[in-house]
Formats: structure tokens, sequence, C-alpha cells
């Protein structure tokens, strides 16, 4: 591996490093072991360059030369109450972290839910009651196999804990909503989010990424999920940070036999944003739906870096992803698909799709399928293609002007997809939030909206 | 002054001319048909006219109600009442239905001078337009074309048609795809559209769609020219001999 930089020693400075023995579960040496083992992966390793082949297209450069400090310790800058354009999930219940700490006095009342229900703050779960998250924490989001959770494993300090016993049936969705604000100095938080639901148990969470005008700030966030047999979780991540800042975020995922993991992400905003995910499919019957969708411009850069695992037999997953590109911004698309000797009966499908609003934009797509079983069913797409000319002249040959045409192609692109979303609220949130990013890059007209 | 004139049209694609010189009147509440064997320019007719690019006009004219059809563009056209009903209507993902017709019926209304439709009057609209058409109600709230059978995409360009209401329509090949039943109920949609303000050009292969659409003029297009106009009986007489005499007159 190529290491560009010590992170621990240069990107976040000194500050950084003597915060460690304060961090919540400090004094639980497992807890403290995970830190250090991920600092020891940082360290030795430093930040990976383009020769490591899952950073072959997203630099971290930018993070790189950025002195950040802990976002906690950001002190010129204060939130009293939300942001007018967050997005806000109808009937949910808030949890609302502000530079990655958790603000009660933003969140909704999340004591006494219904029965076998736990949705409590990361440190508090850290602090009170370690042992309940010592099978779980850092099995799936393992530190050695990604930059992005060993980064949030060595800093991790505040987040969510969900857990649902089992058969729990948790009717008013999540809403996990991580706000940035840098002041003075660029800021740098690690959410952690630890989902763990139960055999039967469901839940639908949805994450909110987003931030205020101003300077750079580095959100690194893992959501470590564990579905038990049967269970089943719609999740659904939305990334709309500010156009200085980093996002570095990684989902992994462990679904046991007859368990669906139904997920979505929508990428907006953000200077640079790494969305990475990671499912584990574990036991017979196992389904995923891995879809999302992304609208870049200016110079944006987007990686959407998913690897799907197929290691029991009867596994089902599905992934569609589809950007729209416009300016001079960069889309990356990775996705893998393994399928292990004993994952007989796989059915494993994915497709890209790129649409180019204009000749500035660059889409790198490196699609993998490593099969080892023999019954299986695996099809693998990926298209990158300016607008359908005869489309835009369908519509024109019903008196639509060519710029509303357009919006309206535009829109359905992306929309193809988020039809597919089952929680209705959750889909009508993600179409409105397009609908706002093609009236903010002027493609539909603010009266439209 | 006819509300359609087309005056010796001659129209190049990629440098081969495929209409070698068109002329044909269509005043109000006619319905013309034009007739001719495949790879003729009778879908080459209906895209100039409706204004698709790729088409190089080399010569003649076109007058819609006076004005100068050509030099419209093909939006601007639609909403001065040029329609055309696709032989292969576009599928259009991630585009309800229903988005695309309230669209296109207030650009039109917009074009007017009138108030953007209102939800409910809209919602009324097509309820009813659904119910004369056969259409199932759902179907508005799938994409646009999506997954439609050959028959419910003919019909969606026939409920277009009626919301639009356009006072020259072009059908291009509309009974391509359609089983007897779909072709009645697509055809009947026409008729309950003709009017003395309304005229029809419909373009076809075959005289079975003519039995439903009764035309009141014929025209044969056979290599890029009208080699015979007449009235509906000449339909008839195509469809007993075929086009195989004209053919031979136009390589001669």
């Amino acid at each position: 591996m190529t290491a560009v930089k010590s992170i621990t020693s240069s990107t976040f400075g000194d500050t950084y490093a003597n915060a460690v023995g304060a961090l919540p579960g400090a004094n639980e040496p497992w807890v403290d072991g995970l830190r250090q083992m991920s600092r020891a992966i940082l360290g030795g390793q430093g930040m990976p360059g383009p020769k490591v082949e899952a950073w072959k297209y997203t630099s971290l450069n930018a993070i790189a030369k950025t002195p950040f400090i802990p976002a906690s310790t950001v002190d010129d800058v204060d939130v009293m109450s939300l942001p007018v354009n967050v997005p806000l999930l109808e009937g949910a219940l808030k949890v609302v972290f502000v530079n990655g700490v958790y603000r009660h006095d933003l969140s909704d009342q999340i004591e006494g839910l219904q029965a076998g229900t736990v949705l409590s703050p990361f440190a508090d779960v850290l602090k009170s009651r370690p042992d309940s998250l010592k099978d779980v924490l850092g099995t799936v989001m393992e530190p050695g196999q990604s930059f992005t959770a060993a980064m949030n494993t060595g800093f991790m300090e505040q987040g969510a804990v969900v857990h649902l016993s089992k058969e729990v049936n948790l009717k008013q969705p999540v809403q996990l909503l991580s706000i940035g604000a840098s002041g003075l100095r660029p800021g740098a938080f690690h959410p952690r989010f630890e989902i763990n639901l139960e055999e039967g148990a469901q839940a639908t969470v949805v994450e909110c990424h987003v931030g205020l005008p101003g300077q750079a700030y580095l959100s690194n966030s893992a959501s470590e999920i564990i579905l038990g047999g049967r269970a089943a979780l719609n999740h659904y991540t939305i990334v709309s940070e500010d156009s200085e800042a980093f996002h570095l975020g990684r989902t992994a995922v462990a679904v046991d036999h007859n368990a669906t993991y139904d997920s979505f992400v929508l990428s907006l905003g953000g200077k640079l944003v790494r969305r990475e995910v990671h499912v584990r499919l574990e036991g017979e019957g196992a389904a995923a739906t891995v879809d999302g969708a992304y609208g870049l411009s200016g110079k944006q850069h987007s990686d959407i870096s998913s690897e799907i695992l197929h290691l029991a037999p009867e596994t089902k997953s599905n992934q569609i992803i589809k950007g729209v590109l416009g300016g001079e911004s960069r889309g990356v698309f990775q996705g893998r698909i393994h399928v292990a000797r004993a994952a007989q009966g796989t059915d494993g499908r994915q497709l890209h799709k790129a649409l180019l609003l204009n000749r500035g934009p660059e889409v790198d797509c490196k699609p993998e399928l490593e099969i080892y079983a023999d019954d299986v069913q695996c099809a693998h797409g990926a298209t990158t293609g300016e607008m359908d000319q005869e489309h835009i002249f369908y519509l024109l040959s019903r008196g639509i002007d060519e710029k509303t045409a357009r919006a309206l192609l535009v829109e359905g692109f992306l929309n193809d997809v988020i039809f597919s979303v089952s929680d209705e609220s959750a889909r009508n949130l993600i179409l409105d939030m397009v609908k706002a990013w093609l009236a903010r890059q002027r493609i539909l007209a603010v009266g439209e909206l | 002054m006819s509300l359609i004139e087309i005056k010796d049209l001659h129209v190049s694609v990629d440098g081969k001319e495929i209409l070698k010189g068109i002329d044909l009147n269509m005043d109000g509440g006619e319905v013309h048909a034009i007739m001719g064997p495949n790879g003729t320019g009778k879908s080459t007719l209906s895209y100039v006219l409706a204004g698709r690019d790729g088409y190089e006009i080399t010569q003649g004219s076109v007058l819609f109600n006076g004005k100068n059809l050509l030099e419209m563009e093909a939006d601007e056209r639609a909403r001065a009442g040029v329609f055309l009903a696709f032989q292969y209507p576009m599928e259009i993902p991630g585009v309800a239905t229903s988005t695309f017709l309230k669209t296109a019926l207030n650009a039109k209304r917009r074009e007017q001078g009138l108030e953007e439709i209102d939800a409910m009057e809209f919602l009324n609209l097509i309820k009813s337009k659904t119910k004369e058409l056969e259409i199932p109600y759902e179907m508005i709230k799938r994409p646009l074309n999506v997954g439609f059978s050959g028959g419910e995409k003919k019909r969606a360009e026939v409920l277009q048609m009626s919301l639009l209401e356009p006072r020259f329509a072009v059908l291009d090949e509309t009974d391509s795809g359609l089983d007897i039943d779909a072709l009645k109920v697509v055809s009947d949609g026409v008729n309950n559209l003709r009017s003395p303000d309304r005229t029809f050009l419909v373009i076809t292969h075959y005289q079975r769609l003519l039995s439903y659409i009764v035309p009141d003029h014929v025209h044969v297009l056979v290599g890029g020219r009208i080699v015979k106009s007449g009235d509906k009986t000449l339909a008839e007489l195509l469809e007993a001999e075929g086009y195989a005499r004209f053919e031979e007159s136009e390589a001669a």
C-alpha cells in the first residue's frame, strides 16, 4: 500500500491524538483495544493513495492537506435550532447530532419507546453498558477492511444504537440526522451507528448527513448493521453535505437467513463524497436491495463503492445506481459481487447508469463479479450517455418546451430508481430532495417545486 | 385557403432524397389517408410535419393555417395545434404518465393565455377520458408507456390527442401492433374527435384501419411521390390489387 501521509501525525494533529484517552469506553479494554488497533492500521498505512485498488479513482489528497481538529472542540459555531432546509422524515423519531455531538435538545424523546426497543446515544451505551456491544462492535465493520472503517473506529465517539428484540416491529421510523458546521477551523467527526435487529424484528432507519455552509469539515460515519433471521430493515442514507465538505461513510451489514436489507443511498451534496457499502448475505434466503442515486455539479466528486457477498444458498441481491452529472464533476461506481462456493442458487443483479448533462463530467465504473458457485444467476451492466434525443422529441411533439422536457427527463432518470424505495415517506423525502437539487442546478424552474 | 398546404415538398436524409415533391391540401374537418408500401417516405412525411431534427428540406413549403410550419420548432408546432400519434411511442422511465399529460396540457393552456389546470379539474378530465378510451385509470400513474402493451401505447396516444385537442393530427401507422378489439377502441377514439375544425392525416400500410376511420381522401405514396389520389374506394382497390402496379409505373 502507498501511504500519502500518516493520518494521526499530520491530518488530525496532536490535538486529536491527545483526545484519545477521554473518549467514551476508553477504560473498557476491548473498546480501547479496538480503537488502538484501528489507529495502528491508520498509522501504519496512512491515507491510501491511487495505487491502492479501492482508492484508484478517488483521491484523498484534499483531506490529507486539511488540518482537521475534532469537531466536538469547534466552539465558534452554535446551532441552536434545526436549520430550516434540513430534510425531515414525516413522523420519524429524530436523533440529532451537530458536529458529531448528540443534541438532546434538538432530538425527539427517545426514552421509553415500545417494549423491546432500545434507541440510545452511542456514547451513553459505551459508558453505562458497554457489554451490550461487545459481540457486535467491529465484527461487521472490520477496521482492517477499509480505511473509512478504520478511521471511524479509531476516533468514534458519539452516535446511536438501535436495538430491537425478537419480533419487535418498530412502527415509527428513526431518523439519524448528522449536521456538520465548521467555524474558522475545519472539524472532523466520526459518528457511529449500531443497528441490531434480532430475529423477526422490523424497522426503518433514515440517515441524513447534511451541513451548514461555511468551512470544510469531514464527516466520517460508519453504520454497522446486524440483521437476525427473518428481520427486515429499510435503511436509507441521504448525503447532502455542504459544498465545501468531505464525507467518507461506510455501511457494513450482516444479513442472516431470510432477512432482508432494503437500502437506498442518495448522494447530492459535498465536495467529495464516498459511500461504501459492504453487505454480507450470511444466511440462507437472505436478500438485499442496494440501490442509489446521485446528482453532481461543479467540481463535485462522488464515489459509491459497493461489495455484496453472497455467502449462503438462495441469497438475492439487487442493485441499481443512477447518476446525473453536470459541470466538471466526477462520478465513481465500484461494484463487486462475490458468490462463495456455498452460495448455490444465488441471484445477483447490478446496474449502473450515468447521464451526462454536458461534455465536462467523467465517470469511472468498475463492476466485478467473482463467482465460485456453479448454480447462480448473476447479471451486471453499466451505461454512460447523454440524453436520448428521441425522448426529447417525443416531449417536444406534445408542446413541452425543450428546457422543461430536459428537466422532466433528468428528474425521470433518477426517479426511475427512486420509485422503488419501499417506504412511502422516505420515498417522498428523496423525491423532494431531488426536485430541490434540480432547482438549485436550474434544471428545474423553482415554480415547479 | 386550406388548413394545411403542402407544396412541392422535397426532403433528404443523409443526402438521400426521400420525398420528391409532395403536393397536398387538406381542409378543416377532412380525413386524408396516405397509403403506400414500406420505405416509401410515409414516416418521413409525418416526422417532417411534426418537426423532428435530421431531415433536410431541400425544396417546397408547408403552410399551417397560413403560417410557415417548417420554420417553427417542434414544440411550437404542437402548441399551435399539430399532433403526431407515433408509430412507436417512446417509453420514458421515471416520468409518470399523469405528470407528462399535465405538463403538456399546461404548455398548451399557457400558449392560449389560460391558467394552469386545477388539480381536481385535471383529475376529472383524465378520469372521463380514460373511461372513454377503456384505459385503466391506474395506467396514468405508471411511468409513461413503460411496460404498456402495444394496444395500451396506442390508446395512450389517442388519450394525449384527445386532451390536447389538436387542429391537425397525423396518425403514423396507428394500426400497427393492434388486435381487432384494440383497433376498434382506438378508431372509436379517433372518430369521436372528428369535427369540422380538426383535420386528420392517417398514414397506413393497410386498408384495415380505413374501414374504421373512413377517409374523405386517399393518396397513394410510392417512391417519395403521391402517384394517385381518390376517395375511399381507392383504399379498397389497393387492398384488392396491392401496390404493385403503382410501383411498376414509378419504376417506368
